[in-house]
């Protein structure tokens, strides 16, 4: 009896180990360009939920991610930047992925979008700054997944741009100066937009386009053309969102007129003081 | 986004416009020493604020670029030679032109700053 319990617990003892072994190497940390000289290489050699972590640097490619994988820069966007290689492609593609992370790149010069996510759910996509892309993060029949602390500005159409998609959070992200709209919901529905700042965009700053029940909260959507724009869209909240429109415009004419108020009051104030 | 710049350059184009209309007032020889104090207060404000943005835009994210430094520089200069041109009492009736002129770099300030 004795020895049968004792083979028993050995043998849950080994399974406990070897499962924990297993783990451990799942887990494994990458280093670009220690291990692999390019971000692609060590995607394609990684395994899923490894983590690849990208020295600061300037890399040129077209990363296209098909596993969990968390990708991250060890010294934040501002060291760490990728350029798209061939510009008609995304500069990070995440396709068919559930849970992959992609922070803290600066991701510039893609015709197409900076990232994108296509059928593809629970990413997280973290502290990135995109500029100079067609699109800066592009959302495609992607659900349940959270964008924070991005910042995509100055792209060549919109900032963020959710098509088809639902249930994603996107937090305190910045969509400033783009040419076309700050955040733009094509046909996306139950998606939560809280603490976005969305200024000075040529259009639109917040666009829901046939995209039902969003909830819009503390939005700072501010000197667009025109601020929140909602169209055939049904069932969305929208609580203490700031809209302010670009009437900076008339600014000059406001300031010139108020400089001559001071004036008459100068002129009244000093020759009160001044009088003999 | 509303940072210190854009205040500072719509403060400066308010005081820079009561400086203005005192100048015109003084040049038609409405000339009161009331309006005078007023002048010279307002010009000395606007100054200040000009220098202000200057060492702000370019200590600033952008850094220092040479366009950057020739359009504050040429500013100055202008700031400056008009003190001068009054000061001295010399070539009086170019301090109208000059006058106007510092208007129109408060303008392209505020054009800078806050439109844009």
């Amino acid at each position: 009896m004795m020895p049968r319990k004792f083979v028993i617990v050995f043998i849950c003892a080994i399974v406990l180990i070897a499962e924990t072994v297993v783990t451990s190497l799942h887990a494994a940390v990458i280093h670009v360009p220690d291990n692999y000289k390019t971000i692609q290489e060590a995607v394609e050699k990684a395994l899923p939920k490894d983590t690849i972590i990208v020295k600061e640097g300037a890399y040129k490619e077209n990363i296209v991610v098909t596993k969990p994988l968390t990708i991250k820069s060890s010294k934040g966007p501002d060291a760490t930047s990728v350029q798209a290689y061939n510009p008609a492609k995304p500069v990070f593609k995440i396709d068919n992925v559930n849970e992959a992370a992609i922070i803290g790149f600066k991701v510039t010069g893609s015709a197409a979008s900076g990232i994108h996510i296509i059928n593809s759910q629970y990413n997280d996509i973290n502290g990135n700054k995109l500029s100079g892309n067609e699109i800066g993060i592009f959302l495609l029949s992607s659900n349940n997944n959270t964008l924070t602390n991005n910042q995509a500005d100055s792209n060549e159409l919109i900032g963020i741009y959710l098509e088809r998609s639902n249930n994603n959070i996107l937090k305190e992200n910045n969509a400033d100066k783009n040419n076309d709209k700050g955040i733009f919901l094509s046909s996306s529905n139950n998606n939560t937009l809280i603490k976005n700042s969305v200024y000075l965009n040529a259009w639109n700053g917040i666009t829901l386009w046939s995209s039902h029940s969003n909830e819009l909260q503390d939005n700072n959507v501010v000197r667009n053309t025109y601020g929140i724009v909602i169209s055939d869209s049904e069932g969305n909240n929208l609580t203490d969102n700031s809209t302010w429109a670009n009437v900076n415009i008339i600014m000059p004419i406001l300031l010139i007129y108020t400089g001559i108020m001071l004036y008459i009051i100068e002129k009244k104030i000093f020759a009160m003081l001044y009088t003999e | 986004m509303f940072g210190i710049t854009v205040f500072l350059a719509s403060i400066g184009l308010v005081i820079a416009t009561a400086a203005f209309l005192s100048g015109m007032q003084l040049v038609k020889r409405d000339n009161t020493a009331v309006i005078f104090k007023i002048h010279r207060l307002n010009g000395y404000i606007t100054f200040l604020i000009f220098i202000s943005l200057a060492l702000l835009a370019l200590s600033g994210k952008g850094g220092i670029k040479a366009w950057s430094i020739t359009g504050w520089t040429a500013g100055l200069v202008l700031s400056l030679f008009k003190i001068w041109v009054v000061k001295a009492k010399r070539g009086y009736k170019y301090g109208t032109r000059l006058g106007i002129i510092l208007f129109i770099v408060w303008l392209a300030i505020i054009y800078t700053h806050v439109v844009k």
